[in-house]
């Protein structure tokens, strides 16, 4: 029996966390953008309970706060960073999309984590710590020279990595079925790279998919590439109305959506207790983040 | 002895001291690199070089994520022309992680840079000024006035990521640190030395103010004009070229000429050239044309800053 309650909590407590940055921007809460990831939460989440804190590590994209708080469950100190506030990750230096926190960095080229994710696998295999790397990439980040570049070294080299592909299908407005040539899984296997397919359609074989992928990493020191196709529900970034995507299409992705499906493998009275514990927990956080203090540069 | 062992001399001390890697294309035996500077290293220690296929901004992110995880690393890009393809890595990963998330890094991608050898547009510029400007990272440049080795490995110990030019020219040459019957060599500082080389106790009529490859040249002119017209000059030659705030605190002439190798136009020489002049200074400076580099021999000579180019400047320029 899988701990789908447990999924859920971090699940919600990452899509509430999003629902209140969006209205965070609108009440002028905070700066600058955001890219929320409403909808694929369940991929950081899975793939953060696979991980050895003490010896692994994870590089991840621009699309991150899933990835942050499945890492390290803050949301107090993540909506400090998004508001600028000291006590935030960075202290409030780093916003959006620049965090870093114990073995969890990231950054915003999109593709660049991905080479610097393979030298934290060299460091790991040349110390013999036993740790793997963790690499999130998006389906448009993929055709980025840095991660063609990545997927080649960590092959030749064959150092303890796997990418995490989140394809929803779209970069920005860019529908990647139409700019990318062949397929994801043909280019990887092509570099003899392990390939694995899932998808947030069906959260039980993605914990699987998931689960035979790191401890093929663990076991074989090779490479492991997880393609997990999976729709935003929500815009690329603050300001997008999703022209891009047709009414059908978007309404599909929302009867899809993976919490909705993990709600229904839980008691009524656990997903309720659950939406209150975490709804509580997320105003908590942000109020108190209104209320902490910004840094100049004297953080130095 | 000879800049090139110096140099290998500090990449194997890094490599015994502190388990550093080395990464880069044709590093490796019987290969050795592309100007030979890793010559024989890699089969006396095999676990400590990682050779690579042709992917400079995969393997300097690959170098910059291992140091992440504490370890000591040098890149090697096999032609200063190409850090072009690292400049991402360098300016918004590598200078963001230490300046933005405090992470300290030893980290340094050593390259040769420079022309006068007939190598063409894109084997012969000198573009590490492209680097001087952004924070959370710093230039270092070697000339045969200090030891390159100890220079890297100092370098490599601050924690702070960095561009490590060499100068193609100077690999074959005999460094120059000790006194000789010509010139009086002071280094000015500790650290990331500045060394200053002088012709007497006088004041001198002239500052010359130049880093990596172009210091032959300027040592050149200053001992024609000393024969020729009598004039003294000092050259300043720091190795932290990304620091200019405090190079005008060690001239001493009244006229300075900043002299480098790249395009002088949006160049080093500006910011040099900025402090000296705030200061109640004169100052010209002489570098590359604005031009792409030409293989042929008379053009190229054209493009690049020349010793007549110093001996005009200083008869004709300060006018
Ligand atoms: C090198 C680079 N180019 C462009 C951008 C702007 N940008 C940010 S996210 C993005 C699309 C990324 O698409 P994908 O990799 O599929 O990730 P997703 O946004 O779908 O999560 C773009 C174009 C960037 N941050 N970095
Ligand atoms: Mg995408």
């Amino acid at each position: 029996m899988k701990d789908y309650a447990g999924i859920y909590r971090e699940c919600y407590r990452i899509r509430c966390f999003e629902k209140k940055v969006e209205q965070g921007f609108s009440k002028g809460l905070m700066r600058g953008t955001t890219h929320g990831c409403i909808g694929q939460e369940v991929i950081p989440v899975i793939a953060m309970r696979e991980i050895n804190r003490e010896i692994d590590r994870a590089v991840g994209t621009h699309r991150c706060h899933g990835q942050v708080l499945a890492y390290e469950p803050d949301t107090y100190r993540l909506a400090c960073e998004m508001m600028g506030k000291r006590d935030g990750f960075v202290k409030g230096m780093g916003g959006s999309q620049h965090i870093k926190t114990g073995g969890y960095l990231t950054n915003g080229v999109t593709g660049g984590m991905a080479v610097i994710g393979c030298g934290m696998a060299m460091a790991m295999q040349k110390k013999k710590s036993g740790g793997l790397v963790l690499a999130f990439i998006g389906d448009g980040g993929f055709n980025e020279g840095y991660v063609q570049e990545s997927l080649n070294l960590a092959s030749v080299y064959s150092v303890p990595i796997i990418y995490i592909c989140e394809n929803n299908r779209y970069a920005m407005s860019t529908p990647t079925t139409q700019y990318s040539a062949g397929d994801f899984e043909r280019r990887v296997r092509a570099l003899d790279i392990h390939y694995i397919q899932s998808t947030t359609r069906n959260v039980d074989e993605m914990i699987d998919a998931f689960k035979s992928g790191f401890r093929f990493v663990r076991e074989q020191s090779r490479p492991c590439f997880i393609e997990v196709m999976t729709a935003r529900l929500c815009g690329h970034s603050k300001s997008d109305e999703m022209k891009y995507m047709s009414e059908a299409e978007i309404r599909d992705n929302q009867t899809k959506d993976p919490l909705k499906w993990l709600e229904g493998l839980i008691s009524d009275t656990d997903r309720d207790d659950i939406r209150t514990e975490i709804e509580k927990e997320i105003d908590d956080a942000f109020r108190r983040a209104e209320e902490c203090d910004e840094y100049g540069l004297e953080r130095k | 002895m000879r800049f090139i062992d110096s140099l290998r001399g500090g990449i194997e001390k890094l490599i015994s001291d502190k388990n550093a890697f080395i990464i880069g294309e044709d590093i490796q035996e019987p290969y050795g690199g592309a100007f030979k500077v890793t010559k024989g290293l890699s089969a006396k220690y095999p676990d400590n070089f990682i050779a690579t296929p042709m992917t400079e901004q995969a393997f300097t992110g690959m170098g910059i994520g291992m140091a992440l995880e504490g370890a000591w690393v040098t890149v090697e890009i096999m032609f200063g022309d190409f850090i072009t393809l690292t400049a991402d890595q360098m300016i918004n990963h590598a200078a963001k992680f230490h300046d933005m998330y405090g992470e300290e890094m030893h980290f340094v991608v050593r390259t040769p840079v420079g022309a006068y050898r007939g190598y063409g547009a894109t084997h012969s510029q000198s573009l590490e000024s492209i680097f001087m400007g952004i924070p959370g990272m710093q230039v270092v440049a070697t000339s045969i006035l200090y030891e390159p080795g100890k220079l890297l490995t100092y370098a490599m110990g601050t924690g702070v990521p960095t561009l490590f030019v060499e100068n193609k020219t100077d690999y074959g040459k005999q460094l120059l640190i000790d006194n000789d019957d010509f010139w009086n060599r002071v280094q000015l500082s500790e650290g990331f030395p500045i060394i200053r080389l002088g012709m007497s106790d006088r004041k001198p009529d002239f500052s010359i103010v130049t880093y990596g490859g172009m210091v032959s040249i300027a040592m050149e002119a200053a001992k024609q004009l000393l024969y020729e017209e009598e004039i003294e000059t000092e050259i300043i030659i720091p190795s932290l070229v990304s620091d200019t705030m405090h190079i005008n605190d060690y001239i001493s002439a009244d006229k300075v000429i900043v002299l480098e190798e790249g395009v002088s136009e949006f160049g080093w020489g500006a910011e040099i050239g900025y402090n000296a002049l705030s200061s109640g200074r004169g100052c010209k400076r002489i570098g590359a044309r604005k031009s792409y580099i030409p293989a042929g021999k008379v053009a190229e000579a054209m493009v690049l800053p020349c010793v007549e180019d110093i001996a005009e400047c200083m008869i004709e320029g300060f006018r």
